[in-house]
């Protein structure tokens, strides 16, 4: 049997921390502060980092191909670490707000950074699946983790269930692509596919697969879940589906439409097209009316996906090379919002829009990361978000999808109106009361790097935007 | 990487200033002057290459910085002869200028925010000495206009300096919109922002002359504005609101000579477009006289000093014209200490007399004897007496002229000449000598001040011997690289010497017969001539009752007609009524219900199977 145990070092690591983390937790006293744990897993997910680091010459598949290490999946893999850190932090500073299992909110965050890790390197149908769905049961049980609030698990209960519905659709989709190439692993399709007509079989296994999985990435149709679990998830738990399982399910998207797909392009670039078009437009306008700042990152959240299947219609090395830009870019602007929103609520307690009038004069730097966070989701040069959307948009237009370009350009405008609401709230509004907010020393030095990232990445992305380039040529291969 | 340090240390400088040594005063003026000697110190060592190696390839380093299909930007420094001639001028008068104001600027309100401004402005000017593409260039094209705009308003809580800011900043505007479109022009026709890129497809050939005559127009719009020449000369002599060392800093050595380098750099450009050259070449030559002429009529000796400038600059930009890059380059440098001399030294009088109303001033030579002396020579370079370095400079735009049959520009540049020389004249007798119609008791400045004056005089005294045109390798045959398309070298014209010479001589006589008097006030005063002059030829009349206040309005006006009824009311809020009703109905797709959400999850299948599946 083929096994190259140093393919998938990092997994072992983080597989490892985890139960570590697990079995401390066992030992510690009952009601005990768990912080450390959270602690020892950014210490594993650092030396996940190192590790893929230097074995990023290391690539191939092993596991009868169902497992594949490449420059995309090393991408992913520092990405969603990356991604772990942040949100193990900040469910740090969210410890108090669990009752119960404080050690296991930690570990089960790991294990969700271990499913994506899998996704990232799914190279078959069937490691596609079972990773998909890993991922899927640590985010049922951490959207209901707050037990004690309704809102939490109501969010959860959504969750599982149109999450299961996706599933079904995925999985549907799946036997009617096996039965129209005999195969699951992604680079066999492909050669399969190569010169054949589209066959009804595999139009329709094509749609439900892709739709299937618009559920992790939340656009049309399986958008709906996001606003309610956004909403009612605990904080920490929103931002990992914002930033990781929306960039896990564009990795596997990117394996899916353009390894195993892509000999078939011309017959799914309007339908892609068409979905991306149609949640732009949905995700942006629906984003204005909102009032709880969580539900309109929902919202804008959805418009991101849109934006990033543009990237997907393009179905070119420029598009793939955006769409990692675009996630890049975004970890970074999401996690310091979402940082920010967590710390504001500490002290607040309210995740209201309104809540935030006069943050500037209460906590500059809170208010400067919502600024630097949000008008780098909107798009605004010189932030990272801008360049990343420039991208995308440069990659469909050289494709001839002008029209989807000009949908992409006018909801850039009207991202632009909901977040300068809130930049207006933060800077022009007087505050209700007038008390600093207190930050701690490494929130700040956390804040200050984070938004630092997102500037270097609008500044100067011309090192980045050339190496995701590079390493996007890796899923053109086959073709 | 030496170009690189030379590039960030005045910004690293800037931001420390601002966010860390603000408080302390002393500290801040030592890490912007230290900044800035450290940029000279460190261009020593591409001066010596040049010096070495008059042939020396030009080093570019550049990183890309936007790379998507079609469109690539980089970041980079070229360091050419060019660059490396401006890197001297900026660096070394600029460390003058920088020691100069710690004198200067003591005891001011607001000391650190100056030096804070003056490193962020190096920084801007650098990054256009080392820009190696159009885009660069631009970007601190403009961060030129901002830091100059700070400086300019530097006492903001004047009226007056705090509107010469916003004009200096707004007339800019005016011919950077026309250079920015020169840029785009350009890069639809090669494809490319880099410099030698360009170059060497103009070389080739290729591109039609109707191009590049638009091109190079739309780019001299650019220099049109930061070289002050007409008819956007008018935010220039405003501009002296500045303290005085940021009037010899961005007038005399920097950011006005911007627009004579962005010509110098783009001298292939205009070397394929003869016609484009023509205009420059009038434009200049024009702005010259005419600027010469008003600096006849004034009193305040900042202004004086201003116009002079003014006219220099026509000067440049007519060498431009007719051909003479070097030359041009050569009046630049030149000019560059004699002109900061002037200011400094202006400044030093103003320092010790507490006006700047010449006529306010008189006899006090023999109280501040170096500022005195080192006026009067700044003033000798600046007239072109023979053998300070202005004559040397002058000298070769004018045999450029004549040799290139530019005859009637030839006689303008000997008129300004001879103007030149008269005001330069009356400036020195009424400001030193004759009656004493001052106030108070003045003193010397503290040498701190009096130190950088005495080095800018023996710069504008010698400077002009290394263009001298017998000697080999000189000045030209450095700065005439393969890169630019300007003729190295010119002989030199005896009959040129001799009549701008004979004209300097004229000039200086008439100005002491009319002015080495006891005077009270100007005995020109009574003359209509003189009155026009004085009042600048009305060109901010002009501007402001018919341009701004009729034209400007006017179009104003329409267009906030048609912005408030048609785009306000109907697009806006159209738009904005549109979007939120939608919002709102698409809101209600989200009920909160599961059963719903299931509901629109597989109709929103069914539909996807049934459009794309079906066809």
């Amino acid at each position: 049997m083929d096994v190259n145990i140093k393919l998938f070092l990092p997994e072992i690591f983080i597989t490892l921390f985890a139960f570590v983390i697990i079995g401390i937790d066992l030992v510690m006293p009952k009601g005990s502060e768990r912080k450390h744990l959270a602690r020892l897993g950014i210490i594993g997910s650092l030396a996940a980092i190192n590790v893929l680091i230097i074995n990023s010459g290391v690539t191939g598949t092993t596991l009868f191909g169902l497992f594949i290490q490449d420059g995309v999946s090393i991408f992913f893999k520092v990405l969603f670490l990356l991604t772990g850190i942040v949100i193990l932090y900040m469910a740090m500073l969210y410890e108090e707000k669990v009752k119960n299992f404080k050690g296991e909110f930690y570990a089960l965050i790991l294990f969700a950074v271990l499913a994506m890790m899998f996704m990232a390197s799914s190279n078959d149908f069937i490691s596609l699946y079972v990773s998909l769905e890993f991922l899927a049961v640590t985010l049922y049980i951490l959207a209901c983790y707050t037990k004690e609030e309704s809102a939490s698990v109501e969010a959860g209960l959504k969750y599982l269930i149109t999450g299961a519905l996706a599933s079904g659709f995925l999985l549907y989709g799946i036997t009617y692509l096996y039965g129209a190439t005999g195969s699951t692993e992604f680079t066999s399709i492909s050669r399969i596919l190569t010169g054949k007509e589209m066959s009804g079989f595999l139009a329709i296994g094509l749609i439900l697969v892709v739709t299937g999985l618009t559920f992790k990435i939340a656009s049309i149709p399986f958008h709906v879940w996001a606003p309610d679990v956004y909403q009612g998830a605990p904080t920490p738990v929103t931002a990992l589906l914002a930033a990781g399982s929306k960039a896990a399910g564009f990795v596997i998207l990117m394996r899916v439409m353009f390894t195993a797909l892509g000999s078939i392009k011309p017959q799914w670039v309007l339908f892609i097209s068409v979905i991306s078009a149609s949640t732009l437009l949905l995700g942006n306008l629906a984003a204005m009316p909102q009032k709880n700042i969580k539900r309109m990152l929902a919202y804008a959240g959805i418009g991101s996906a849109g934006y990033l299947l543009m990237g997907i219609a393009a179905g070119s090395v420029l598009g793939s090379g955006s769409v990692m830009f675009y996630l890049l870019a975004y970890l970074f602007a999401i996690s310091g919002t979402f940082l920010a929103i967590v710390i504001f609520y500490n002290s607040e307690g309210s995740d209201s829009i309104d809540a935030y009038a006069g943050l500037s004069r209460r906590s500059p730097l809170l208010a400067a990361t919502l600024f630097i966070g949000l008008l780098s989701l909107a798009g605004v040069p010189p932030l990272g978000g801008f360049i990343a959307k420039l991208y995308l948009i440069a990659a469909v237009v050289k494709e001839g999808l002008m029209w989807l370009a000009v949908v992409g350009v006018l909801m850039a405008i009207a991202a632009m109106y909901y977040f300068l609401l809130v930049i207006k709230r933060v800077y022009l509004l007087p505050p209700k009361v007038n008390l600093p907010i207190k930050i701690g020393t490494v929130d700040t030095a956390l804040l200050y790097s984070i938004n630092i990232a997102t500037l270097i990445l609008g500044i100067y992305p011309g090192p980045f935007t050339d190496w995701v380039m590079e390493i996007a040529k890796v899923l053109f291969r086959g073709n | 990487m030496v170009s690189w340090l030379i590039l960030f240390i005045p910004l690293i400088a800037a931001v420390l200033i601002t966010f860390v040594t603000r408080k302390q005063k002393d500290l801040s003026s030592y890490v912007s002057i230290g900044a800035v000697v450290l940029c000279f110190i460190l261009s020593i060592d591409p001066i010596l290459t040049l010096l070495k190696d008059p042939h020396m390839k030009p080093v570019e380093q550049g990183f890309s910085w936007i790379n998507i299909p079609g469109l690539h930007v980089e970041i980079g420094t070229l360091l050419d002869p060019l660059s490396i001639l401006m890197l001297f001028v900026v660096t070394f008068v600029g460390s003058l200028i920088h020691i100069y104001s710690r004198g200067y600027m003591h005891g001011e309100h607001g000391y650190s925010r100056f030096f804070a401004c003056m490193s962020l402005f190096i920084f801007s000017m650098l990054g256009i000495v080392l820009a190696n593409n159009f885009i660069q260039i631009y970007i601190f094209w403009e961060l030129v206009g901002l830091s100059s705009y700070l400086l300019i308003g530097y006492y903001f809580e004047k009226p007056s300096a705090s509107d010469a800011a916003k004009k200096a900043f707004l007339v800019n505007r005016v011919g950077d919109f026309g250079f920015i479109l020169g840029i785009f022009v350009l890069f639809q026709a090669t494809g490319t922002f880099n410099f030698i890129e360009i170059n060497h497809i103009l070389e080739k050939g290729g591109i039609p002359e109707s191009t590049i005559y638009i091109a190079a127009l739309l780019i001299f719009c650019g220099a049109i504005g930061k070289s002050a020449q007409f008819p956007l000369h008018v935010w220039l002599p405003d501009a002296m609101e500045g303290p005085t060392p940021v009037s010899a800093l961005i007038h005399a050595a920097t950011m006005v000579a911007a627009g004579v380098y962005l010509l110098a750099r783009t001298s292939l450009l205009y070397h394929f477009s003869p016609d484009a050259m023509e205009v420059v070449a009038y434009i200049g030559g024009f702005t010259a006289l005419l600027a010469a002429v008003i600096a006849v009529a004034q009193n305040d000796i900042k202004r004086v000093i201003a116009y002079s400038t003014l006219s220099s600059l026509g000067y440049m930009v007519m060498a431009m014209g007719v051909g003479g890059m070097t030359a041009g380059m050569f009046y630049l440098t030149t000019h560059a200490f004699f002109k900061a001399l002037l200011f400094l030294a202006a400044g030093s009088v103003i320092h010790a007399l507490h006006t700047q109303d010449i006529w306010e001033m008189g006899d006090v030579f023999k109280k501040l004897k170096t500022t005195g002396t080192t006026f009067i020579l700044g003033s000798l370079a600046m007239a072109g007496v023979f053998p300070f370095s202005g004559f040397w400079s002058k000298d070769e735009i004018l045999t450029i002229a004549f040799t290139s049959h530019h005859y009637f520009l030839f006689t303008i540049g000997i008129l300004v000449a001879f103007v030149s020389a008269f005001f330069m004249t009356r400036l020195v007798f009424v400001t030193f000598f004759g009656k004493g119609r001052y106030h108070g008791h003045p003193h010397e400045s503290p040498s701190v001040m009096t130190v950088p004056l005495v080095i800018l005089a023996f710069f504008a005294v010698v400077a002009g011997f290394a263009g001298m045109p017998w000697i080999e390798p000189n000045f030209g045959s450095y700065i005439a690289g393969p890169l630019h398309g300007g003729h190295g070298e010119h002989g030199f014209n005896l009959f040129v010497a001799g009549l701008s010479t004979a004209v300097v001589i004229a000039g200086i006589a008439l100005g002491y017969i009319v002015y080495c008097k006891e005077l009270k006030s100007d005995p020109l005063a009574k003359n209509v001539l003189y009155n026009l002059a004085h009042n600048k030829f009305y060109f901010d009349e002009f501007y402001d009752n018919i341009i701004v206040a009729k034209v400007y309005n006017g179009i104003g006006r329409i267009c906030n007609f048609a912005e408030v009824n048609f785009i306000i009311i109907f697009f806006v809020n159209g738009f904005a009524y549109l979007t939120r009703e939608t919002g709102k109905v698409l809101r209600l797709t989200t009920t909160g219900k599961l059963q719903h959400y299931a509901l629109v999850m597989v109709a929103g299948v069914v539909v996807l199977v049934l459009f794309f599946g079906v066809l």
